[in-house]
């Protein structure tokens, strides 16, 4: 019994001992799931460390508790043999893009917008007590920018007080909602700031209330001498007071002498006596440069310069003495030097050149912005330096490790290496690159700033290497979210959040996405049948006009195999158009390749209206139909306004004509076939001038002297919509080698300024008409603009722009993968999505086909 | 002097003698010590139990002498019979300025100044409180300052300013805003450098045994650099005893009552960043501390927190920030009260829309005194009711350290009550009998001045 009793009292101690053990695992679970355990991956195509070991291809960072914990090179494995790590490791994949340690902007005036007037010196006022810890630094972090200085009592080109205090630098955002944690440096450099804007006298007088003997009648501020002399004196005094004061604690330390009053400005530039901080001297003028570099050399006080326009007559002194220069960048964006160029310091500016030849001869050099410019850009500035031949290295180091090391804070900012804070920028492009803009920042392992957007449960993901949007800048390491078949977003995308979410991720890091191509007239998925010029679903109507009805579109089946191989190529939709006439030979459709079902497939079923030649006949008669028409509208409406009855027929409805209402109307264009450049100003003169179309030239196959170029192109330019171009593209001209002569039409037009769109004019050969277009390429027709001929200009010309031809917000996702650049011989298409649904896939995309 | 031995007097006599000319002094009716009032009521509101139906408050000696359904009430006893009214205690304001012409003095640096001298017992801003059944109020120097002074309580009512105090001093305002052509940089120096100023003051009085002044003696000295350049008062170094009162000049005595913990403070903070600041100041120095906040506290929920030993603090008067996204344009609304009380920080506020400019709503239901719409609108964004009343009874009382007398309706306490005609948070309610200490102070049949307001308003719209 008794034994009975004590076992099962040490069964109930064995499991309140295991649920208690449960509990403390749960708890430590927990516990390793919040930040203090966080550690992660990154996978980089590139680093800039800005450190020792300099650029590092394909590293992958690994970040624990907001440090860098390791970086391991291409050839290291994960985990490393003698690292801690657990399986689970979350990864970013960040291999095409660049990595750069957070800059560091190392003079700010964001403490102090306002100046102190009270006194002219005083070391004691602390710029971090001016520092609004709520606010929200979002430009600079858009700017890369995750370390700052703060000026004390320094505002830009205004004055300021002599020594006005001791600034501090905090990271721009953290990780840590305990925002006092962004403090960096509470307290670094004692500034100073010599010439006329500190000589302006602060003019408060406030005597205080009741005054007794104790607590006087007094000037708060004692006057100072308005000159450089008087400028040193004091600043002479402030160190001499100190010194004493330091003296004078010391007796009193060893019983000889009375403790001294307590001297708050004294004491704050005691680690100035003790060479453990520096004076920071904002002068531009040589003479003041060097009566600051004088008084170092005296007293053994640290400098450092900022401004210090005329600086380099004082090269030598700077190296010797090994004074770093805090230089504001030359390069101010949206303005260009001026005034008198003889006397830079004058305007506080700085030559350029100058900077590098200092650099060159040994100054260190720490590059800022103008602080008078809105957004700093300090890569700008650091590519401005490349420009004119610092090297890539030396240029990152002027805004990483070197204001790091001025501003004592190079032990846990300012480059990328194991054991400092994880602050590092994701560039799009490489580092200087002309698109090399930040694409996401961290700081201590957070995620502070990216451009792309959250992501939803029900979007597809495509990462890609490159996007070219074809509507602005290209896209390097970029995202396209899909939602519902529609683009929901195009654009830099470091750092997904919630990328485990997304229904389907596509990878494309390596490939290139373009706009799914538009065939700008095709007969794509027609029979033979349905092209006999005769065939006309008129109603009995006078002559070739019947055909004006014509909607061959409607009788093409999305689906149908022949349209797969210009799926392939990369077409997305066709202008479905028919067979030239004598006259107008029908309506033009844009039709999407492969859509889903009949419904999708029409993007718009009367997109224009297409002409083999022009009749006057023809034209007259329907002009008279729409101005019968016109004139009743008219009337009703009139009647309508005046409120009376109308009872008046309408006139007798002609399907033939119908299409001609939108053509005068200018809702639609007219595509015109013509031949030569006087048959499209003749063309032009008929339709535009007469009746009000709006008009679209195709064929154009006959033109190719540099004269006919120069006046066709200058009848489409101000006249038309743009021409619509078939192949040949180039062409070969001249009997003997030496007057052969190479005539590339599509160049020759675009260059020209017309908005040129291109065509197969047939139906399956159309697969082949990229590989043309890479001929025209090839013989030196910009890739750019060949790639719009076949996206956004046919868009736009057809009013389909608002659906497809471009990847942005709100566009249909007809999207292309390419292997390589757009026209490039060997570049293969690897994928092929319409309305958000991958229908041609190869190699690793295959998996993505969807039925 | 008594209680306000502390402060400057200069002006005294010179209010006396105005008090003494006005001509319309708060309608009192002048109740003999010992009489017994019993108060009758539909319901009254205790604030420190459940609200009781058909209640009778009997007052004795201007305390409540008992409170309940079935209260006795004697043959002797006058009573007052508002059984269609709802009685609550007197409404208590813990942070304004009524009654002083200016809220500040000019100078940054006066913790010397009392308000008591500023007071006028005459004041329409007096009125206004009585009017919406404010009894017991904090008055204080307004923000505009450093060292603004000491602040006193005082009831809403009295001929003359003694007559009225409460307690003084109550509370010293310290203020992180800046004052012109200063940045809050210089301030902060400025702050920094008073307290260690006092401090090496007081140290240099210390007597030893000799009699002989001492400033740093040897064995705690170790000045390394970076203990002075962190400029922090040692305070418990600092032996008390060894410093004689009488040494003490009379303008630092409301300083060292502030370092010793005699005297709490009321610490305004005008950006939340400020808050930081306000901590700095407050543990270095050991103060008893009352955050005033301004409308962007919402900011500072998770840092108030994690604060340990943080008392209430006073919010804003605006309980609603509208934030703009800068990238998306969207706009987000913060309701202040309800993320306080959602992260169990506790709070009291202030009434609404005061300002020394603002005359027009003196004479107004609200405006100057409408603690009670402040706490209808606390309901309103999702303040349990319970707590409202007690955001301007009970809980402000206690902040003052008046919560044995004031701010409910218990045996024992101050007989301050407000009788409202209806629910006091219905917006259709008016407060028709004002009691403080027994005494009837306002009764809205003699409200003259709301008979006018009503009649027609002082601007037009």
């Amino acid at each position: 019994m008794s034994k009975r009793i004590k076992k099962i009292t040490r069964h109930r101690l064995i499991t309140a001992l295991w649920a208690f053990a449960m509990l403390f695992a749960i708890w430590a679970a927990t516990e390793s799931t919040s930040w203090a355990d966080e550690i992660f991956a990154v996978r980089t195509g590139k680093v800039h460390t800005a450190g020792e070991a300099g650029v590092i291809e394909n590293a992958t960072i690994v970040v624990k508790n907001g440090k860098i914990e390791a970086i391991l090179r291409a050839n290291e494995p994960f985990p490393p043999k003698n690292g801690n790590y657990e399986q689970g490791t979350k990864f970013y994949d960040l291999r095409a893009h660049v990595i750069i340690p957070g800059l560091i902007d190392a003079e700010t005036t964001l403490a102090s917008s306002t100046r102190d007037t009270r006194q002219s010196v005083a070391p004691e006022v602390r710029a971090i007590d001016g520092w609004d810890f709520f606010r929200e630094l979002d430009d600079e972090l858009e700017a890369g920018v995750t370390t700052v200085y703060l000026a004390a009592g320094v505002s830009a080109g205004r004055s300021s007080r002599l020594v006005s205090g001791r600034g501090g630098v905090v990271k721009t955002a953290g990780r840590d909602s305990d925002r006092l944690k962004r403090v960096v440096r509470d307290a670094v450099g004692v500034q100073v700031t010599l010439g006329e804007f500190s000589r302006r006298q602060p003019s408060i007088y406030d005597p205080p209330v009741g005054a007794t003997p104790d607590n006087p009648f007094e000037v708060l501020q004692r006057p100072l001498p308005q000159s450089r002399v008087g400028e040193f004196l004091a600043l002479r005094q402030l160190l001499t007071r100190a010194t004493t004061y330091r003296a004078a604690l010391e007796t009193h330390l060893t019983g000889a002498g009375p403790a001294p009053a307590f001297d708050a400005t004294s004491a704050a530039v005691f680690p100035l006596l003790e060479g453990r901080d520096h004076l920071r001297v904002r002068a531009n003028k040589a003479r003041d440069i060097y009566h600051a570099l004088e008084l170092a050399r005296e007293t053994g006080v640290p400098l450092v310069l900022e401004g210090a326009a005329e600086a380099e007559r004082l090269t030598p002194w700077l190296v010797e003495m090994g004074v770093p220069v805090i230089f504001p960048g030359a390069f101010r964006p949206g303005s260009l030097l001026r005034g008198d160029l003889a006397a830079p310091a004058l305007e506080g500016r700085l030559d350029e050149e100058a900077i590098l030849r200092m650099h060159k001869a040994g100054v260190k050099v720490v590059l800022n912005s103008p602080s008078d410019s809105g957004v700093k850009n300090l890569l700008l500035q650091a590519a401005s330096a490349v420009r004119l031949g610092m090297s890539e290295a030396e240029a990152l180091r002027t805004i990483t490790l070197n204001p790091a090391r001025v501003l004592g804070v190079d032990d846990r900012v300012g480059s990328i290496e194991v054991g400092k804070d994880a602050d590092f920028v994701v560039l799009g492009g490489d580092l200087f690159g002309a698109d090399s803009k930040p694409q996401a920042v961290v700081i201590e392992g957070e995620v502070v700033f990216r451009e792309a957007p959250e992501i939803d449960e029900n979007d597809t993901v495509i990462r890609c290497g490159r996007i070219i949007t074809a509507a602005g800048r290209d896209i390097v390491g970029g995202v396209v979210l899909v939602k519902d078949g529609k683009v929901e977003y195009a654009g830099p995308g470091a750092f997904l959040p919630s990328l485990d979410k997304a229904k389907k991720v596509i990878d494309a890091v390596g490939s290139t996405v373009i706009p799914g191509l538009i065939d700008a007239g095709s007969t794509a998925g027609l029979r033979a049948e349905q092209l006999a010029p005769s065939f006309s679903v008129g109603d009995g109507g006078s002559g070739a006009s019947s055909s004006a009805a014509l909607r061959l579109a409607d009788s093409i089946d999305p689906r149908d195999p022949s349209l797969r191989p210009l799926v392939r190529a990369g077409f997305t939709t066709a202008m479905i158009t028919p067979n030239r006439g004598r006259d107008v030979s029908g309506q033009i459709s844009a039709f999407k390749l492969a859509a889903k079902d009949t419904s999708k497939a029409i993007v718009k079923p009367y997109a224009a209206l297409h002409f083999g030649a022009l009749s006057s006949r023809t034209l007259k008669s329907a002009k008279d139909y729409h101005d019968s028409w016109e004139k009743w509208e008219d009337k009703r409406d009139a009647a309508k306004k005046a409120g009376k009855e109308f009872k008046d027929d309408p006139p007798k409805k002609s399907k033939s004509y119908e299409p001609f209402r939108t053509l005068f109307d200018g809702d639609v264009p007219a595509v015109v076939e013509a031949t030569s450049a006087s048959s499209a100003a003749g063309i032009v003169k008929l339709l535009k001038e007469q009746y009000g179309a709006r008009v679209i030239l195709g064929g154009l196959p006959s033109i190719s002297s540099d004269k006919d170029f120069e006046s066709a192109a200058d009848v489409l330019r101000k006249s038309t919509e743009g021409a619509i171009l078939q192949i040949p593209f180039t062409f070969t001209r001249g009997s003997s080698p030496a007057e052969r002569e190479t005539i590339n039409r599509a160049s020759a037009f675009a260059s020209r300024g017309v908005q040129l769109s291109l065509r197969s004019g047939v139906s399956g050969g159309a697969r082949q008409l990229p590989l043309q277009v890479a001929l025209a390429v090839r013989d030196g027709w910009d890739a750019r603009q060949a790639l719009r001929s076949m996206t956004s200009v046919p868009a736009k010309q057809f009013g389909i722009a608002d659906r497809v031809g471009s990847i942005q917000k709100g566009r249909d996702a007809d999207i292309v993968f390419l292997s390589g650049e757009p026209f490039a011989v060997t570049t293969q298409v690897q994928a092929v999505m319409v309305d958000g649904r991958v229908v041609h896939g190869v190699g690793s995309f295959e998996t993505h086909v969807e039925e | 002097m008594g209680k306000r031995s502390n402060r400057m007097n200069l002006s005294k006599n010179l209010f006396a003698l105005s008090a003494l000319l006005l001509t319309f002094g708060p309608a009192v009716r002048t109740a003999s010590a010992d009489e017994l009032v019993a108060v009758k009521v539909g319901r009254a509101i205790t604030v420190s139990g459940d609200d009781i139906e058909n209640a009778t408050i009997l007052i004795k000696a201007g305390r409540i002498e008992a409170i309940g359904k079935d209260v006795k009430i004697p043959a002797e006893a006058r009573v007052i019979d508002r059984r269609e009214a709802v009685a609550m205690p007197g409404i208590v304001d813990v942070h304004t300025t009524p009654g002083l012409r200016v809220p500040n003095e000019r100078l940054a640096d006066v913790p010397y100044v009392s308000v008591l001298d500023g007071i006028d017992p005459s004041s329409t801003a007096l009125e206004a409180a009585r009017r919406n059944g404010v009894t017991t109020i904090h008055c204080i120097s307004s923000n505009s300052t450093r060292f603004g002074g000491q602040g006193a309580v005082i009831r809403s009512s009295g001929r003359f300013v003694d007559s009225m105090i409460v307690k003084s001093p109550s509370a010293m305002k310290i203020s992180l805003a800046t004052t012109s052509g200063e940045s809050r940089m210089g301030s902060m120096a400025v702050l920094r450098k008073r307290f260690f100023d006092l401090y090496s003051r007081m140290k240099s009085l210390e007597e030893d045994k000799s009699g002989k002044a001492q400033v740093i003696s040897k064995e705690e000295a170790a000045p390394t650099i970076d203990s002075l350049i962190n400029i922090r008062p040692t305070w418990e170094k600092v032996d008390w005893k060894k410093v004689p009162e009488d040494k003490i000049p009379e303008r630092e005595r409301a300083m060292v009552d502030l370092v010793r913990g005699k005297l709490p403070a009321f610490v305004y903070c005008p950006t939340a960043t400020d808050v930081f600041k306000a901590f700095e100041i407050i543990d270095a120095n050991n103060l008893k501390t009352t955050l005033v906040l301004n409308s962007d506290g919402y900011k500072l929920v998770d840092v108030l927190k994690g604060r340990k030993n943080l008392g209430p603090v006073v919010l804003s008067p605006t309980f609603e920030m509208w934030e703009t996204d800068d990238e998306t344009g969207k706009r987000k609304r913060h309701l202040i009260p309800k993320l306080f009380h959602d992260a169990g920080i506790p709070f009291v506020i202030q009434a609404g829309g005061y300002s020394s400019s603002s005359r027009g709503t003196m004479f107004s239901r609200s405006g100057y005194a409408n603690l009670w719409y402040q706490a209808a609108r606390l309901v309103k964004y999702g303040v349990p009711r319970k707590k409202a009343i007690e955001t301007i009874t009970i809980e402000p009382a206690k902040v003052l350290g008046l919560g044995h007398r004031v701010g409910s309706l218990e045996v024992g306490k101050d007989a301050d009550i407000a009788i409202f005609s209806g629910d006091p948070l219905d917006a259709r309610s008016w407060v028709e009998l004002v009691l403080i200490e027994g005494e009837e102070v306002y009764d809205r049949k003699k409200d003259r001045d709301l008979e006018l307001l009503l009649r027609a308003p002082e601007r037009p719209f």
